[in-house]
Order: structure tokens, then C-alpha cells, then sequence
């Protein structure tokens, strides 16, 4: 089919305003917002691929007639909301259409019997966050995008929180869900507390990433605002000894909604003061109703103070709390300073990860020619093991190749190495296309069962095609 | 030819809690030792402007100076890993030296018999007591011309060109040399940063050291020193009122009035 005709069928849909061919905004919707990106747009990176047009979506019924139109003319088609992903999961191949639901963007209603609230797919999370908190309560999901990211999508990546340990991931806190699906029909799962109905269907929409369709619509858990919060920071010599601690923590039942551990250099660059040399530092934060943040915070503190940790009071966290999400306003720091910068955030078990981030640190410090610093943390951990944040920046001749063979060094050293040890590739930012190409590694015999739920749902493989299933 | 760019360790603000702000009547402080020590943000701009003219003159040597205790060699270390070729610390009791006067004077004396010296940067002010007059004085004691408010400055055929913001406008001016700039921040322009590589050879550098007393150098022994008597902190109020399109007024009028209003009371 012609682009004009693709483009008069959406006008008449939609209205001539809803339909985007501008084409500069077609290049800012090009991409997302990968580490990568930001340092070739420095270098001059523009994309050659660019959608026909951008589509604002406001109703489901419209998403309905959308994608059976899409369907029909097998026209590729990428899903969008807060455009903070970070793993090239925007990317639009060329003539391919954005699905922008960003402008559906009501809170459909806060449910105070069953502590849900049900939001259209382009709520941003900070809107949502704000809305509970005037009335008493917290969606307990605070990724460090909460200024970006809107609901959506954050159901699509699989996201997680900075209170996870308590709260969990958005896995944990999706309730039920309304989405429309790649050959046009609109599905519904109703919210139940719990089932057992067969395989969790949510769970084919919770990281997704647009491959199975358009999520239009969430219902998430809502938890009232902690009576009481306890904060607390310790040193401590060596990273395996903080890993040891927050192990200890977890399994022996504590959920520290906040349980964090920065290596040296980061503990260098954001607690200096508070550290001696070459220390690293825990935080926690603790709350929940009276009485059980205190009991937790105890325990806590003794099993820090058993390893020989220093206590460094609550001011860390004062700090932390203020600033965690502070990079959300200059995105572009890094990049504008030539540096190709990123972060990878990678999981394994309790037996592995210790082996995975010395590793990783070992060899980009080693093998990366103008390494500015790699550094890593743990900030979400469970009672099998815990995640490593991966954060490095480096330095490279000023051209977009020379950028992407940095990028692609140093994102390769990780992703090996995490696989060594049997971790998984990708804790909460998703897959995307750029991580797409060790799916078959990560998944193992597994990967046969998402290739089938794939061309079972999408049997013309317009939905992101090159998300999580790389294109042949 | 030598050109110089004088840095100072300052704590980094941006990290100072809101309630934080808050004087210590006994120590006339406040008390923000928690917040990293950092390079001034005017300076890194100014040290980014030097090593941008060294660039694409391979022949200009570069040194930094900076007046403070052993911490300080921190930012002096870091402009090392990032190419500059010297570095030179000043030694003075901290108390001294709380004023751009007596800061230009030291500056003075250690570079007034360089004769390689051309260019002298400064930052603009620094984060902490934002005098905003070290380079001036300096370069009236050293008798060279001085331009304020520079964003960048390049080198060509013995002469420098340095663009600088006035209150009209932007000049653009071709200068003889030697001379003295003040740096300001332009949005842009970020300090390089070191490899770690770098980093590590930095740390093995060595640092030039003077210790200096004052006195030593003072041409006026009876000169008074500043003394802080009393320190406020003045708590911004913010504000966020949403205007409406509505029939009888537009956006634009409704803005201009609100701001002539507040003028009107007072609010800067
Ligand atoms: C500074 C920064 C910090 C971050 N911190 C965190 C963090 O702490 N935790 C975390 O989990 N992530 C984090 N991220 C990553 C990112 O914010 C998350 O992946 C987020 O969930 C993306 O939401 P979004 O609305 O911006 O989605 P988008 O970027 O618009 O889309 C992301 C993916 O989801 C798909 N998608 C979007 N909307 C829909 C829809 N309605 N239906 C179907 N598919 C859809 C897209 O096709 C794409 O593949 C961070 C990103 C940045 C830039």
C-alpha cells in the first residue's frame, strides 16, 4: 500500500492533527534514549530509518481499528508511551508506524476497598505517584525514570522500583489489563487478588515490549503511605562483604524497601565525606506500618554491625532521597562531554554474583583503552540473589562508529561474563533491540517457546519487530 | 608562550539539602561538610577554554594554580590526567585569604616574573563568597588587560579572540596579549574528562608547593583583613501559580501583569 493511502486511512480515523509526518519529530521518535544514541546524536547520528508517521491514540476503539489496519497491510508498527526506554525499543524501522498512547492519559479510578487504581496506558507514573499521595497512598514502584515513564510501558519493560525489595517489581504489582492485540482484538484480564486459571496471562504483556500488542489500560496495586520510616547507611571494606550482608538480610525474612550497595568508586563520587578510602556503602530504608520499620531497622543494623560495617548515621539517605533521580533532568551530561556512557543492570544467584561484577570489573578496566570508570551497584535484592548495576563511561575518537565499537566492547564484556556465570542479561531496562542478539543464549531451549508465543500472536510480525527476537 | 588557569576546590552545592541552609550562630558556618569538594564550575569552564586553544597549539604550555591545604590537590591532580602539564599549589592559613584581594595578591606573586605567561583564566566567581573580582584585581596588578564574562577565547597568528556577554549583547574582540579573562558558564561547554588511565598517571605527577604567609608578600603591612561579621541566608520563596486562556484577558497579558505586580512588591 502507498504511504499516502496509509496516511489518508489514519487521517480519517484519527483527524489530520493526530497524525504526525513532521519530519523532525519523526527523528526525535526515532530512537529512545540508550546510552548509545545519545553519544552518536553527538557525533551527528541521525536515523536513515524513519516511521511514516506517529499516530496519537486516544480511545481503545481507535487502537482497535488501528491495528486491524495495521494487521491487514502488514505494516510494522511500534508502541510508545514515556519514550524513556533504553534499550533501542523504539527504534522505528523505516515506513513502519509509531503507536503514540501517550496522550491516553487518564486515571480511570481509585479503587479504596480493594487498594487498586486503574490508569489508561499514558499516566505517567510521577502524575499517578502524586494523585495516590494526596489522597493517602503510594503505587510503591519508584523507578529512577518516575519524572519519564508512563504506565504503559512500564508494565512493557518489566520495570522495577527503587523500593522493590518490599514493594517488588511491576510484576509483583500489575493487577489486570487491558490491551488490544496485533490482529485487532481487544482483550480483557479482569482483577483478581490471585488464580489458578491456567498459565498468568499478564505475564505475556509484562515485558512485552510492544512485540504483543498495544497495552491500553492497568490495573495496579496501591499500599498506604508508610506511619514510619527508618534510614540508615554503614561502610564497608569490601563489596562481597555487603553482597554477604544483604543476604544474610533477606533470607532471614527482612524486606528492606530500600537495600542498596555502591562499590568505592561510587561510594567516592556521591558519600565521599562520610567514607574512608577505598569503602563501599550499604543503604537502607526500612518503613511500613508503626512499630515494623523499627523492628526491621534493628535487624538490620545488627547484621551490619556482625560484619563489621561502620555506621554513617541517616544523612546518605537524606542525600539519596533528594537526588536518586536527579539524571532524569540532563539526560545528555555524558554525551555532551564526548563520552560514551551507559548503564547495564544484570541479575544472578547469590553464588554467582560476587563472580560476575569482579569480573566485569576487572576485565573493562582492563581491556577498554580510554576507560573514564565502571562502577556497579546492588539495589534490588531477593532471597535467591540480587541484581548488579552496571555504570561505565569511556572515551573514543569523536565518530559514530568508533562510539558504537566502544559501546558495543564494553556491553559485550558484561553480557558475556554475566552469562558465564549463568545470570540473566537484562534485570529491568528489557531487551530491545540492542540486547535482542544474546536472547538465544539467555533463554537456552526456552527460546523455542518465545518465537511460538511470538508468531502466535503476532502471525505477520508487524509488532516492534526486532524486539527480543532479533530479525534474521 | 604559557597561558595559566587558576582553579579553587569548592563544595558542590547542587548536593546541599534545602533545610540544610542554615547558619551556625556560633561558627557564623554553615554547616555543608557532607557535600563533595569539587572544582568550581566557573574554573572547569575555564580550564576546558585552555586546553581547547592547546588542542590545535601543541606548543602552549599549560599549568594550573590553585591556593589551598593538601585536599586541594585533588582538582590539580584531575587537570593533570586531563593534559595540562603543570601544577602548583599555594599554602596559606585559610582564614587569610577570605577575600579576592588578598587571593589576586598570591595569584600575583607567583606569576609576575613568568615572562612566558600570556593568558591568565579565571573563573568568573567561585561557589563559594561569589566576590567575582580575583581576576580583576589580578589583572590590575599586573598591569595587563582584562576582559569579564568571556564564554570562549581562541588562539591565531599571536593574537587571542575572546567572546564575551555584555548586558547588550556579545562581543567578539581580537586582542594583543598578555591578558587576563574571567570565565563564565555557557551551557555547552563541559570540563573533559580523564581515563582512568590517566587518572593513575596523574597520581604519580608531581605538584609545584609554595608556602606562602601573607605577610611575606604584602606590600602593606597595616592592610586590613576582612573580617565576616554576620551571615543570613535568605530562604527563596517559589511559587507555581498555572495561567488560563480566558476570554478577557490572553496568557501573555496575564503574564505581564503578575510580573509588574511583583515587581511592584518588591520580588526580585
Ligand atoms: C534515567 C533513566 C532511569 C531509568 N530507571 C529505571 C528504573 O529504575 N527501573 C526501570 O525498570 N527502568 C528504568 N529506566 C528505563 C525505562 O524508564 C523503563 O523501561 C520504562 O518502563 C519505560 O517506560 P516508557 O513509558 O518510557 O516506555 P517507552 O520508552 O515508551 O517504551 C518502552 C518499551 O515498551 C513498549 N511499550 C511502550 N508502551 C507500550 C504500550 N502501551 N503497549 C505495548 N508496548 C508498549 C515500547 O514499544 C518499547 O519497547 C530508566 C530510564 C532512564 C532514561
Amino acid at each position: 500500500m502507498e504511504k499516502t493511502e496509509v496516511i489518508n486511512f489514519f487521517e480519517t480515523v484519527l483527524g489530520k492533527e493526530r497524525v504526525v509526518t513532521n519530519e523532525e519529530v519523526l527523528q526525535e521518535f526515532a530512537t529512545d534514549i540508550t546510552g548509545l544514541r545519545m553519544v552518536q546524536k553527538h557525533f551527528g547520528w541521525k536515523s536513515e530509518n524513519l516511521a511514516s508517521c506517529i499516530l496519537k491514540i486516544h480511545t481503545k476503539e481507535e487502537a482497535v481499528t488501528v491495528m486491524k489496519f495495521i494487521n491487514e497491510n502488514k505494516i510494522v508498527s511500534i508502541p510508545r508511551t514515556g519514550g524513556s526506554g533504553v534499550c533501542l525499543g523504539l527504534e522505528t524501522p523505516s515506513h513502519s508506524v509509531v503507536i503514540d498512547l501517550s496522550e491516553m492519559n487518564e486515571i480511570i479510578e481509585i479503587n479504596e476497598e480493594n487498594f487498586t487504581i486503574t490508569a489508561q496506558a499514558g499516566v505517567p507514573l510521577q502524575v499517578l505517584e502524586e494523585t495516590l499521595n494526596k489522597k493517602g497512598y503510594t503505587s510503591g514502584h519508584f523507578p529512577q525514570s518516575l519524572p519519564l515513564a508512563q504506565m504503559g510501558g512500564l508494565v512493557a519493560t518489566r520495570s522495577i522500583g527503587q523500593f522493590s525489595t518490599l514493594y517488588g517489581g511491576i510484576e509483583d504489582l500489575l493487577v489486570g489489563l487491558e490491551g488490544v492485540l496485533p490482529t485487532g482484538e481487544l482483550v480483557f484480564i479482569k482483577n483478581n487478588p490471585r488464580k489458578s486459571t491456567g498459565p498468568d496471562l499478564r505475564h505475556i504483556w509484562l515485558g512485552s515490549e510492544g512485540a504483543f500488542g498495544v497495552i491500553t489500560e492497568v490495573t495496579v496495586k496501591i499500599f498506604k503511605l508508610p506511619e514510619e520510616r527508618v534510614m540508615q547507611a554503614f561502610a564497608i571494606e569490601e563489596f562481597q562483604t555487603g553482597l554477604d550482608i544483604i543476604q544474610e538480610i533477606v533470607q532471614a525474612g527482612w524486606k528492606p524497601a530500600v537495600t542498596r550497595l555502591h562499590d568505592k568508586t561510587e561510594a567516592k563520587e556521591s558519600y565521599g565525606p562520610f567514607i574512608k578510602e577505598d569503602e563501599g556503602v550499604l543503604l537502607f530504608i526500612s518503613e511500613g506500618p508503626q512499630g515494623f520499620a523499627s523492628l526491621e531497622g534493628n535487624a538490620v543494623k545488627n547484621v551490619c554491625l556482625k560484619h563489621k560495617a561502620r555506621e554513617l548515621g541517616s544523612k546518605p539517605l537524606e542525600l539519596w532521597l533528594a537526588h536518586r533521580n536527579d539524571i532524569c533532568d540532563h539526560l545528555d551530561m555524558y554525551a555532551k562531554q564526548g563520552a560514551v556512557a551507559d548503564t547495564c543492570e544484570i541479575s544472578a544467584m547469590w553464588s554467582d554474583i560476587g563472580k560476575i561484577y569482579n569480573e566485569v570489573i576487572s576485565r573493562v578496566a582492563k581491556e577498554v583503552p580510554y576507560l573514564v570508570a565502571v562502577t556497579g551497584h546492588s539495589s534490588h535484592s531477593y532471597v535467591q540473589g540480587t541484581n548488579i548495576y552496571f555504570m561505565f563511561g569511556a572515551m573514543c575518537a569523536p565518530s559514530v562508529e568508533a562510539a558504537e565499537k566502544t559501546y558495543n566492547q564494553i556491553f559485550g564484556i558484561i553480557m558475556e561474563t554475566t552469562l558465564k556465570y549463568n545470570g540473566s542479561i537484562a534485570h529491568h531496562h528489557g531487551v530491545g533491540r540492542y540486547r535482542s542478539k544474546w536472547m538465544k543464549e539467555e533463554l537456552g531451549s526456552s527460546y523455542e517457546m518465545l518465537k511460538k508465543l511470538k508468531s502466535a500472536f503476532d502471525p505477520n510480525g508487524i509488532m516492534n519487530q526486532g524486539v527480543l527476537i532479533p530479525v534474521e | 608562550m604559557k597561558i595559566i588557569s587558576c582553579i579553587k576546590q569548592v563544595y558542590d552545592l547542587d548536593i546541599v539539602l534545602e533545610n540544610d541552609w542554615v547558619v551556625d550562630e556560633t561558627t557564623n558556618k554553615i554547616n555543608i561538610d557532607y557535600a563533595n569538594l569539587i572544582m568550581n564550575p566557573y574554573d572547569e569552564t575555564a580550564l576546558e577554554l585552555m586546553l581547547r586553544i592547546t588542542d590545535s597549539s601543541k606548543d602552549i604550555k599549560t599549568e594550573v594554580i590553585t591556593i589551598g591545604n593538601k585536599k586541594s590537590e585533588a582538582i590539580l591532580r584531575k587537570a593533570l590526567a586531563i593534559g595540562v602539564d603543570d601544577a602548583t599549589r599555594i599554602e596559606i592559613d585559610h582564614e587569610l585569604i577570605n577575600n579576592p584581594f588578598n587571593i589576586a595578591k598570591l595569584l600575583h606573586h607567583k606569576i609576575k616574573d613568568d615572562k612566558e605567561v600570556k593568558l591568565v583564566l579565571c573563573g568568573r566567581q567561585s561557589d563559594i563568597f561569589n566576590h567575582g573580582q580575583t581576576g580583576q584585581i589580578l589583572a590590575e596588578k599586573l598591569g595587563w588587560s582584562c576582559f569579564t564574562n568571556v564564554f570562549n577565547i581562541t588562539y591565531k597568528d599571536s593574537y587571542f579572540n575572546v567572546s564575551r556577554t555584555t548586558s547588550s549583547g556579545i562581543e567578539h574582540i581580537k586582542t594583543n596579549n598578555p591578558l587576563v579573562v574571567t570565565v563564565t558558564q555557557s551551557p555547552n561547554m563541559f570540563l573533559r574528562m580523564a581515563t582512568l588511565m590517566n587518572t593513575m598517571k596523574a597520581k604519580q605527577k608531581p605538584i609545584n608547593f609554595i608556602s606562602k604567609e601573607l605577610s611575606e608578600i604584602s606590600e602593606d603591612t597595616n592592610e586590613k583583613f576582612y573580617n565576616l561579621e554576620k551571615l543570613t541566608v535568605e530562604k527563596s520563596k517559589k511559587n507555581c501559580i498555572y495561567l488560563n486562556e480566558n476570554k478577557n484577558k490572553s496568557i501573555n497579558l496575564q503574564l505581564s501583569d503578575l510580573i509588574n505586580n511583583s515587581l511592584n512588591k518588591g520580588v526580585k
